[in-house]
């Protein structure tokens, strides 16, 4: 089977075992491209270089980072053109429910998971409507 | 036979004679009788020859006087002889003993005719006797008759209070009687040939000349005019004078002077009597009427239109208990009958109905004046007594609400009449007061009684001299009272002394109350005052009172400790307070305020501001008041609190940003101790599911491990930094 070069899901990680988990769960569940990046600055970085190549590209995005922390990579592609292109899900091991409602609101974040993403979380992401068309 | 042939031819005519006749014949000094005639034998009841020879006058063992009658008959008949004429005794008063005690009183003339010879000597007297006794009582009655009338004309005329008196053509007295003399005030004598003018008043004198000249000139005339007395006494005088008629001419006038002064006085007393009459029936307060016996008004006087409204004139002819209330009517018509029986019935009060259809009260009373002929009917007084019923039922109202109230307290209302040492009791506990029964308190004597006795004395002392001085109008006693069950109440005694219009107390009407529970908490209270002005001191929190209608204020001392400020002598909201708030909060401040005294339903106010110390340092407050209005809305009192929240607002903002490190700490330790137990769990399910990726079954199991410390590592760095917190 032919993967698919139009959706890919970018991890921005940077706990090394757990990005490699989540890589592990989502690449059993889909013939698509599975990146990680250590942070919210890399993931500007990748993005900007390989998004515009992208039809939709879905991000785990993880809160506490150095350098970049979630936050403020969601702020910060706000002004990005491709920023309708991205589906971003929030894994993080934050457990506040104040950090839940505030992810949610930016438009693109979907959802909102605590780390490690469980096996049965997988379906749920990947069924979401803004998802589900892009994967063959 | 010369003395028989002188009276043969007059012997029968002797005899005929109808009077008591004897023929006597003078024999020396002597007149024997020679003849008596019929009538003379009848009278004298003796026969003829009894009588004959016997010496004349002859008289009755039974006549009084006889002998000076005897002598007068004798003389008489001497005269006859001697004189040869007839003598007469025109009357002689024969006076008899009668048989039945009252004497024979009779009345003769006797008269003696000589009767002469040829030579004319006398040689016989006829002695002719008639019973003028008839004629003579007669003549003494009409004597005495004329006496009399001569008398009751001199005391008429002398002794009249009139004035009677006569006058010449010129005006002077002729005579007058006492009367007019002390009208006059001169004696009667000092008047006669007096002329009438100078007793004339000057106002009169004119009228009182032509009335005059009209009597002289024959017309009878009356009149009224002023006179002045010799003492200067002025006298009004009704005067008659009727012309002196005599000869065909007119001699001067007879007058009669009615003193009318006092008439005058009298009528006009009369007037004035009328008058006051009139007032009091027609312009007074009180309905008076005349009623028949079936009750129609006959009379009513004009003060129904003041009363009731209603003109007099309306009421005439109708019946009285028309117009009565028809609950009060039975009552009335009950007691209008008794007077069949009574003189004076008093109705009680009943109701009538003004113009205005209201029902007025009056009472009444009635008397039979149905034998008085000039009122032939029953008199009824009324008068309108609404304002007393009406008060009186206010009165009741007030007495039962008294009643209620006193009731309704837990005191014992009492009213002690001094005068009749009566106590009234109110006390709402059927029980009655402190254990003890209603009868049992109201037993004379109980009070003192129960009184403690150390404390008997003494408030008996204060009672005396509280009632003996006249200015105190109050008493408050304080003493113990032995209650039902032997212990002793604390008691308060306030009462209002009534007194007299010479200050004499003659009531005691007060109240009676238990304190003991309230002395009990007494104690408790100035523990609780105490804890309070203490907590006061130590409180940040400054009390304030203002009256909004004086327009000052009253703050507590914390004012001062808190603020620094002395408290001015006119603390007033503006001068003192809203100068003192910092710019940035003064206008709000003002304005919030305003707005919430001018809201009628705004109770609470509260405000944050920042206030500016005497120091100079901010202080940052939180002001509440509550608002108290009139009936009507206005705010007339506030009474608040400001309360200086520096310090715990420094604190809090300082425990607000502590928070949000500390917030800020957990987050992030949540995060650092959260990140190798998702490993760890995202290990542990591959473990569990044998799949190990790209790594194998022990690298797996390392990574659990070097995970486990981690965790187990922070969670070390983490008890390590609470401690060093702490300490």
């Amino acid at each position: 089977m032919k993967p698919n070069s139009k959706f890919e899901v970018l991890i921005v990680e940077d706990d090394l075992i757990v990005s490699r988990l989540h890589k592990f769960s989502l690449e059993g569940a889909l013939d698509s491209e599975v990146n990680i990046v250590d942070n919210g600055k890399e993931a500007l970085e990748y993005l900007d270089d390989v998004a515009v190549e992208k039809q939709k590209i879905l991000v785990l995005l993880d809160l506490n980072m150095p350098v970049m922390n979630g936050w403020d990579f969601l702020e910060a592609c706000h002004s990005r053109p491709y920023i309708d292109r991205l589906v971003v899900v929030v894994v993080t091991s934050s457990l506040y429910s104040d950090d839940n409602k505030r992810a949610l609101e930016y438009p693109r974040v979907m959802g909102f998971y605590a780390k490690p993403l469980r096996r049965e979380h997988i379906p749920q992401i990947l069924e979401h409507p803004e998802v589900a068309p892009h994967l063959s | 036979m010369q003395k028989a042939t002188l009276l043969n031819p007059y012997l029968k005519i002797f005899e005929a004679l109808p009077f008591p006749c004897l023929l006597l014949e003078p024999v020396q000094d002597k007149f024997y009788i020679v003849e008596a005639n019929e009538q003379y034998c009848r009278f004298s009841g003796k026969r003829k020859e009894d009588l004959k020879g016997r010496v004349y006058p002859q008289c009755s063992p039974k006549e009084h006087q006889a002998e000076q009658n005897k002598l007068r008959r004798k003389l008489a008949l001497q005269e006859a002889f001697e004189s040869g004429s007839n003598s007469k005794i025109e009357c002689l008063r024969c006076e008899f003993t009668a048989s039945q005690g009252e004497n024979d009183v009779q009345f003769w003339s006797i008269e003696n005719i000589p009767l002469k010879d040829e030579q004319g000597r006398v040689v016989m007297i006829l002695n002719m006797a008639k019973d003028e006794t008839a004629g003579i009582l007669e003549k003494q009655q009409i004597d005495r008759k004329i006496k009399t009338v001569k008398e009751q004309q001199h005391h008429f005329f002398q002794k009249n209070s009139d004035g009677l008196y006569s006058l010449d053509k010129k005006g002077n007295f002729l005579s007058l009687n006492e009367g007019l003399a002390k009208l006059a005030g001169l004696p009667q004598e000092e008047l006669i040939n007096q002329s009438f003018l100078p007793f004339c008043s000057p106002k009169d004198r004119d009228q009182t000349l032509e009335c005059f000249r009209k009597a002289v000139a024959g017309k009878n005339q009356v009149f009224e005019a002023e006179f002045i007395s010799a003492q200067g006494e002025k006298l009004l005088l009704e005067i008659s004078l009727v012309p002196i008629r005599g000869e065909g001419s007119i001699s001067g006038v007879y007058g009669i002077a009615k003193d009318r002064t006092s008439y005058r006085l009298i009528e006009e007393e009369l007037y004035r009597n009328q008058k006051k009459f009139q007032a009091l029936v027609h312009e007074g307060s009180d309905l008076i009427a005349i009623l028949g016996t079936d009750g129609v008004y006959k009379f009513v006087s004009n003060t129904t239109e003041n009363v009731l409204g209603i003109p007099a004139s309306f009421y005439i002819g109708k019946s009285a208990f028309d117009f009565i209330h028809p609950d009060d009517k039975d009552r009335v018509l009950q007691d209008f009958s008794l007077l069949d029986s009574e003189k004076h019935v008093k109705i009680d009060a009943f109701r009538v109905k003004d113009a205005e259809g209201n029902w007025r009260w009056i009472e009444t009373y009635a008397s039979n004046s149905l034998d008085d002929p000039y009122v032939e009917g029953i008199v009824v007084n009324s008068r309108d007594i609404t304002p007393l019923v009406e008060q009186s039922m206010q009165i009741k109202q007030l007495y039962e609400r008294y009643t209620l109230a006193a009731e309704a307290t837990e005191d014992l209302i009492y009213d002690w009449n001094l005068e009749t040492d009566e106590v009234i009791r109110f006390h709402k506990s059927n029980g009655g007061f402190l254990g003890y029964s209603r009868r049992e308190v109201d037993r004379r004597e109980f009070w003192k009684s129960c009184i403690h006795p150390e404390e008997l004395t003494e408030l008996k002392q204060t009672l005396k001299e509280s009632l003996q001085d006249p200015e105190k109008t109050s008493l408050k006693t304080q003493y113990q009272f032995r209650k039902a069950d032997g212990t002793y109440a604390q008691i308060i005694d306030r009462a209002n002394i009534v007194r007299n219009e010479r200050g004499e107390a003659i009531r005691l009407i007060g109240a009676t109350s238990d304190v003991s529970r309230l002395m009990q908490n007494k104690s408790a209270l100035k523990l609780a005052n105490k804890r309070f002005s203490y907590a006061m001191k130590a409180t940040k929190e400054m009390i304030w009172d203002w009256n909004i209608e004086q327009g000052h204020i009253k703050r507590s001392g914390a004012f001062k400790k808190i603020f620094g400020y002395n408290t001015p002598k006119d603390p007033s909201v503006e001068n003192i307070w809203f100068e003192k708030i910092t710019d940035e909060d003064r206008e709000r401040v003002r304005e919030s305020l305003r707005a919430a005294l001018q809201d009628g339903e705004i109770k609470k106010w509260r405000e944050e501001y920042c206030f500016v110390k005497k120091d100079g340092s901010r202080a940052f407050v939180i002001d509440r008041g509550y608002i108290l209005r009139d009936k009507k809305g206005n705010a007339i009192r506030m009474v608040g609190a400001v309360l200086d929240v520096t310090e715990s607002r420094r604190m809090l903002r300082e425990i607000k940003k502590q928070n949000e490190v500390l917030r800020e700490v957990a987050w992030e330790q949540a995060h650092i101790v959260r990140a190798p137990l998702a490993r760890l769990k995202g290990l542990l399910d591959l473990l569990e599911q044998e799949e190990y990726g790209e790594w194998s079954r022990e690298e797996l199991v390392s990574l659990i491990r070097t995970s486990a410390d981690e965790v187990d590592k922070i969670i070390g760095n983490i008890i390590k930094k609470t401690e060093s917190i702490e300490a």
